[in-house]
């Protein structure tokens, strides 16, 4: 700016009109504001006080003050170039400033006097000297105040403006928050809508309190023929199960609980009551098709609630369990074709065995009846195979029934070892038993249990190579009853124990030492064990043998232990 | 007395023939299916039916119920064979009125008894 004023002012001195000129003063002056431009132009790559800057409105007081006296000192034209410099320093902040214009003005009104360029010819000149630096002084004292005012309104409007900012910043913070939550919902709601859609192997059906469908899902439109626009709002729950099993308990309108305005709603009540408790209710329930067929479904049925917690209905998980049962169907069709197949032609085995034996007419030499031995013993190995597998097949389908009567414990071990005493001297097996009470009378099945403590002997025998020992030891502790089995056979190694329940599971040391069987007799005793609420334990050592422990409580059949194996 | 066998396996009807021969009873048929031995029934004289349970035509259980319900064979005592060991297959040959129940495999000798039991045991 004020290089543009000097170059104006520069114009009029070069131009013919006008005043004495003072070349080198005027040239000085010219070379200050230049400097001084200079300056300013590289002051913002100075790395120095902004108090510099002052620097440059001094200086041009300095240009003007020298300009002034080179274009002819009180009759200068250039005394208004005071003014840029003047309102520059005043607006700076604080009285200094004020001093400083105050004192630049006063020496450039006075330097003419003082170098003798002028001379103070009149009072006017006097008033003037002094009168013009007060004028610039009250100027630069009210340019300071306006922009001091100035100043605060700027920094109230930066502060406005970056509370603005700060503003705007977490507006768009908190939109940025809001697109994301908004994209989470949605893709929450998509992987629902994906879930949803892909259950169709369930129906699941909600309701309010009083029965009516809420919620049909694909499954539910699946598995029972209804879509969700002919059951939403229009159907109930009820109407899609079979009468006999919802019939209320009491007839329609004797009923006590309130609810008799809604159709079917004793139904319903019988069908929720479980869930209504807040109980797990798991059960099997006919379902009726849209086509009028009926299906066994298994139903789980929970209690939903609103946002407040408030109950606002039920939900219903029903799976088709058609196949389920067709294939139990067949599984114990299967057992019972096998084990017919089997017994009758292992019957005629044994039934022309035995006649052949007992053939009074023509009677067998040593070695046919010997030979007619193995025929028989192989025949019943196969025939003990059949009941074994029969019996598996019931503990799987759970028809595996108990006749549970007060027994003697003692009497089922001692009846076992005499079993087993035949075998075991075959054996070359020392087998010893150790029975504390003669009577111990628990609730159980003595066949099945009989079974269990055989199945035990027979393996404890086949385990131990010749010149070893079996003991089985019965003990009677009032709440309980102990059967151990120990023998001094091949043991078992540690890492198979877990399996040995497992049905056709063979353990090494049982393979290695070709030990006849299947693996099916543990399987067996377990499951025994197991429907008297007893429990079995294991242990055993390679190379030194094995005891078997079963604990039968003596009351009760809930509270079932899980095995340690 | 004479006495019906009825058994689809024809090793087996052999071997109960030989059974029922060794009771000292005669045998009056030895077929392999349910319907031809109600018609025996129906046409030559039985004074014992031992029947198999599985069987074409009818089951061993539906002929006991059958022979139970006619007036001229209801007094017959009948035994059934089966190869079903579960106690509910006893309580639906003994629900349908047969007077014994022998599982297979048997022995001849038990066979034997059981006729002799049977047969001597008034209704």
């Amino acid at each position: 700016m004020a290089l543009i004023a000097f170059a104006l002012a520069n114009v009029v001195v070069l131009s013919p009109m006008v005043v004495q000129v003072e070349a080198g003063l005027v040239l000085a002056a010219d070379t200050v504001v230049v400097i001084a431009t200079g300056f300013a132009a590289l002051l913002p790559r100075l790395k120095i006080s902004a108090r510099w800057e002052l620097v440059i409105p001094i200086a041009t007081i300095v240009a003007v003050a020298l300009l002034r006296v080179g274009t002819g000192g009180q009759a200068s034209p250039f005394a208004a170039l005071l003014v840029i410099p003047l309102v520059w320093i005043a607006s700076e902040p604080g009285i200094r400033s004020i001093v400083i214009a105050a004192a630049g003005v006063a020496v450039t009104v006075a330097l003419p006097f003082a170098v003798g360029v002028s001379a103070l010819e009149s009072e006017a000149d006097r008033v003037r000297l002094v009168f013009t630096p007060l004028v610039f002084t009250v100027a630069a004292v009210l340019i300071n105040r306006i922009s001091r005012v100035a100043g605060r309104r700027i920094e109230q409007l930066q502060q406005i403006d970056a509370e603005r900012r700060l503003l705007v910043a977490s507006l768009e913070q908190l939109n940025d928050e809001a697109l994301a939550r908004a994209q989470k919902t949605r893709k929450a709601n998509q992987l629902f809508d994906e879930v949803w859609n892909a259950i169709t192997g369930h129906a699941i059906v909600g309701t309010d309190l009083t029965g009516l469908i809420t919620v049909w899902n694909p499954g539910a439109e699946s598995l029972l023929g209804y879509t969700t626009a002919e059951t939403i709002g229009r159907m109930r729950i009820t109407e899609l199960h079979i009468g006999d099993e919802i019939r209320p308990e009491f007839p329609p309108g004797a009923g006590s609980d309130g609810m008799s305005d809604f159709p079917s709603a004793s139904g319903f009540d019988r069908l929720v009551r479980t869930a209504r408790e807040g109980l797990r209710d798991v059960r099997d329930w006919t379902y009726r098709r849209r086509d009028g067929e009926e299906f066994t479904a298994q139903v789980s049925i929970a209690q939903r609630f609103d946002v407040a917690g408030e109950p606002a209905g039920f939900i219903f998980i029903a799976t088709d369990e058609t196949d389920a049962r067709e294939v139990e169907r067949l599984k114990d069709e299967f057992a019972g074709l096998i084990s017919h197949e089997l017994r009758t032609p292992l019957s005629s085995i044994l039934g022309y065995a035995e006649l052949l034996e007992d053939d009074a007419d023509e009677p067998l030499t040593d070695q046919q009846a010997a030979y007619l031995g193995v025929i028989d013993r192989n025949a019943r190995r196969l025939l003990a195979l059949v009941g074994d597998l029969l019996f598996t097949a019931q503990v799987d389908s759970g028809r595996f029934t108990m006749e549970k009567r007060p027994a003697n414990v003692s009497a089922i071990v001692t009846a076992a070892v005499e079993s087993a005493l035949p075998v075991a001297a075959a054996a070359r097996v020392e087998l010893m038993a150790r029975i504390s009470t003669p009577e111990v009378i628990i609730d159980a099945d003595p066949v099945r249990l009989g079974q269990a403590v055989d199945n035990l002997l027979s393996n404890a025998v086949k385990f131990t190579p010749a010149g070893g020992s079996v003991t089985i030891e019965l003990e009677d502790d009032g709440d309980q009853v102990r059967i151990s089995v120990t023998d001094t056979g091949f043991g078992i190694d540690s890492n198979e124990l877990h399996r040995l329940s497992e049905r056709f599971f063979r353990a090494t040391t049982a393979r290695k030492n070709a030990v006849q069987g299947v693996g099916l007799g543990l399987t067996i005793t377990k499951a025994i064990v197991n429907a008297h609420s007893g429990r079995m334990d294991i242990s055993s050592e390679v190379g030194k043998g094995t005891t078997m422990l079963v604990i039968l409580p003596r009351q009760g059949t809930d509270g079932q232990t899980p095995d340690a194996w | 007395m004479r006495v019906l066998i009825a058994d689809d396996d024809a090793d087996l009807r052999s071997l109960m023939i030989v059974a029922v021969e060794k009771a000292g009873y005669e045998v009056a048929a030895a077929v392999g299916d349910g319907l031809e031995a109600w018609h025996v029934m129906q046409t030559a004289e039985v004074g014992l039916a031992v029947l198999d349970v599985s069987m074409p035509g009818l089951t061993g259980v539906e002929l006991t119920q059958l022979i139970r319900l006619d007036p001229g064979l209801r007094t017959i005592p009948v035994l059934v064979i089966t190869a079903n060991v579960q106690s509910s297959m006893a309580e639906s040959v003994y629900g349908a009125g047969a007077n014994g129940l022998i599982t297979k495999p048997f022995r001849v000798s038990e066979l034997v008894q059981s006729l002799h039991r049977i047969a001597d045991r008034p209704l």
